[in-house]
């Protein structure tokens, strides 16, 4: 795999003007905005696509091809890119996390269960999209994937809208207001740890099944 | 060894290396012997198949001006010359042969053949 | 040895045929019009596309059966796909060397400076002619028993084209049992550098012969109507009517040249055979 490896690195370097950006922007958000746990969110929603990112660049100029006659078996090469998607996904969360607590420190403010459980729930794209990226694009190509792509954007931020209803955590994107019912005053007993962990798990899952569904799509390609 | 193919002629390019390699063991510019360049590096030369250099060795061998020593190459075989001499003889014996007979098949009479011979080797 | 047995492949505009065997330490010539099935062969043996009927054993060893171990040995190069054109000579070399154990850094950079390729630019910004040649050495770079070439001169001028048909010879120098499979619209390619040469037409294999055997024996006979008619076809392989006749394949013309000594005898390009076999009629 170290070969696939190499390449999908050398992809996201690539990226490095978008990165530093990103990293540059974050900083900013840091010290300007009252909650730094958007810093979290923002860091992890942009290197949660480096994944399919790679998956984007194989596929052009039907260089997947190429690739398949790589001494790299086609399961191996899921598997690598499912690897890769935690390796930027978890590097980029440990990282913005450690910025964040650092500037939670800074600011004197509380670092307490709540505030983890906010840390924790931005682990959930970090499966999430690369989970619905990669067989996307293993199935339909890049250009198609764009459109999936901000489907999911559009229901990470409704989540956003719902979770703030639940708790008293303003996760950075601001108050959404919705016609909510009861349904929403059950949700509201449970505590925001045990949300916040329910959802991992469940994009975990999320996460295996999608490489389950990559292994079996990538099995009939032909190229 | 120089060998020079002639890509336009009518004669195949295994033939012509084969003529050419004969005329330099007769004339001594191939010593007894001495190796030939390997089929590989022989086609890459003359920018043919490897193939083709394999047939005109092979005949060379089996016609005797060469040996190929499995792993080693094809080398020029000794004692050639007088062998050449008998071969080119054989040769052009052969090429008379067939003119007559041609003549033979035309109905042309063996008088006339004769005159024609005398005539051409006066050139 | 590549051995291909009973392959067959179904699309929808055409049908894949083909049993054949290419012999070690040969380089084998693959010709046939756009769509005759060129590639579908080579992305057969490859691995690429899948195939309901048909055996591929490489060294007696069956294709599908293949480990990270036997795919290493197989290099190859194709038309139109490749590493992803964002990266430069230098990105290639590391993920090359990061995959291939036999792949030699040195010589490959080395090879990349000799023909003029910059390490450092993107190959996006390569021009074809360069493209071709970072496609070839970069297969050439590790070692193999196999080497598809998928047109690997396509798009390139006379030069740059003998260059990359100098370095598949070296290749073949290096180790005598290794085989080449090559495909080419560029007769000249084919009749200078492979060992036998096949035509495929219609996902077929119309026709083969050791190269040296197309250039030596084979030609075109033109006649008139009346000359056909009278002519002895016994040795004639495909006929083509043209306005001042007929232009006919032998591949016996030594024959043809004895017999009839006035009759017009041209040599043939792979291609004018091709021409001749596809369009023509048989005897």
């Amino acid at each position: 795999m170290k070969g696939l490896l190499v390449k999908d690195l050398r992809i996201a370097a690539e990226q490095k003007t978008l990165l530093a950006l990103m990293l540059f922007c974050a900083l900013i958000c840091l010290f300007t905005m009252r909650d730094p746990t958007f810093v979290i969110g923002y860091m992890c929603l942009i290197c949660a696509t480096l994944g399919s990112t790679t998956c984007a660049y194989d596929e052009m100029n039907k260089g997947m091809s190429f690739i398949m006659t790589l001494p790299y078996s086609r399961k191996v090469y899921v598997f690598e890119k499912y690897l890769f998607s935690l390796m930027m996904g978890l590097g980029a969360w440990v990282l913005s996390t450690i910025l964040a607590t650092a500037c939670m420190f800074i600011l004197k403010k509380p670092i307490g269960a709540e505030y983890f459980s906010t840390v924790f729930m931005f682990l959930s794209p970090i499966f999430l999209i690369p989970g619905v990226m990669i067989p996307i694009i293993l199935k339909f190509g890049h250009a198609r994937s764009r459109i999936a792509l901000f489907i999911i954007v559009g229901i990470v931020l409704a989540l956003g809208g719902i979770l703030s209803l639940v708790g008293s955590v303003n996760i950075g994107m601001g108050n959404y207001f919705f016609d909510a019912g009861e349904v929403y005053g059950m949700i509201r007993v449970i505590p925001m740890r045990d949300i916040a962990a329910i959802i991992t798990i469940i994009t975990i899952l999320f996460f295996v099944a999608s490489m389950m569904l990559s292994l079996a799509l990538i099995k009939k390609k032909e190229y | 060894m120089k060998i020079i193919i002639n890509n336009s002629s009518m004669v195949p390019i295994y033939v012509q290396i084969i003529q050419q390699i004969k005329a330099q063991i007769a004339d001594c510019s191939l010593k007894d012997n001495e190796a030939l360049p390997s089929v590989r590096a022989l086609s890459k030369d003359l920018n043919i198949s490897a193939l083709t250099v394999k047939k005109a060795y092979d005949e060379l061998e089996a016609d005797g001006f060469v040996t190929t020593v499995h792993g080693k190459g094809t080398y020029v075989n000794g004692n050639n010359s007088e062998f050449i001499k008998e071969n080119r003889l054989k040769e052009v014996e052969d090429e008379i042969r067939t003119a007559i007979e041609k003549a033979d098949n035309y109905a042309i009479p063996r008088e006339q053949v004769r005159e024609m011979f005398e005539m051409l080797i006066e050139d | 040895m590549i051995k291909i047995d009973g392959l067959k492949k179904e699309y929808s505009d055409f049908k894949l045929d083909i049993s054949v065997e290419f012999e070690n330490g040969t380089i084998n010539g693959i010709v046939g019009t756009n769509g005759a099935g060129k590639s579908t062969l080579f992305k057969a043996i490859l691995g690429l596309i899948s195939y309901k009927e048909g055996v591929i054993t490489i060294n007696d060893k069956n294709v599908r059966d293949f480990k990270y171990d036997d795919k290493e040995r197989i290099g190859c190069v194709m038309t139109d796909s490749f590493f992803s054109e964002t990266f430069s000579i230098k990105d290639i070399a590391a993920i090359m060397k990061a995959t291939y154990k036999s792949f030699n850094r040195d010589a490959f950079i080395k090879k990349c400076e000799e023909h003029k390729l910059p390490l450092n630019k993107k190959i996006r910004d390569f021009s074809n002619g360069m493209k071709a040649k970072a496609k070839v050495l970069c297969a050439l770079s590790i070692d193999t028993d196999v080497l598809i070439l998928d047109e690997p001169t396509v798009g390139l001028d006379i030069i740059a084209r003998d260059e990359i048909l100098s370095e598949i010879r070296d290749y073949m120098e290096e180790n005598e049992n290794r085989i080449v499979l090559i495909s080419s619209h560029i007769s000249s390619d084919i009749e200078k550098l492979c060992d036998t040469t096949y035509m495929i037409n219609d996902g077929k294999i119309v026709f083969h012969d050791d190269t040296d055997r197309l250039l030596g024996d084979y030609a075109a006979l033109k006649v008139d109507e009346d000359s056909f008619e009278k002519l002895d076809k016994s040795h004639i392989m495909a006929y083509k009517k043209e306005k001042y006749g007929y232009e006919c394949l032998t591949n016996e013309k030594e024959y043809y040249s004895e017999n009839y000594p006035s009759m017009v005898i041209e040599k043939m390009t792979v291609d004018e055979m091709m021409m001749i076999i596809i369009k023509g009629e048989k005897v």
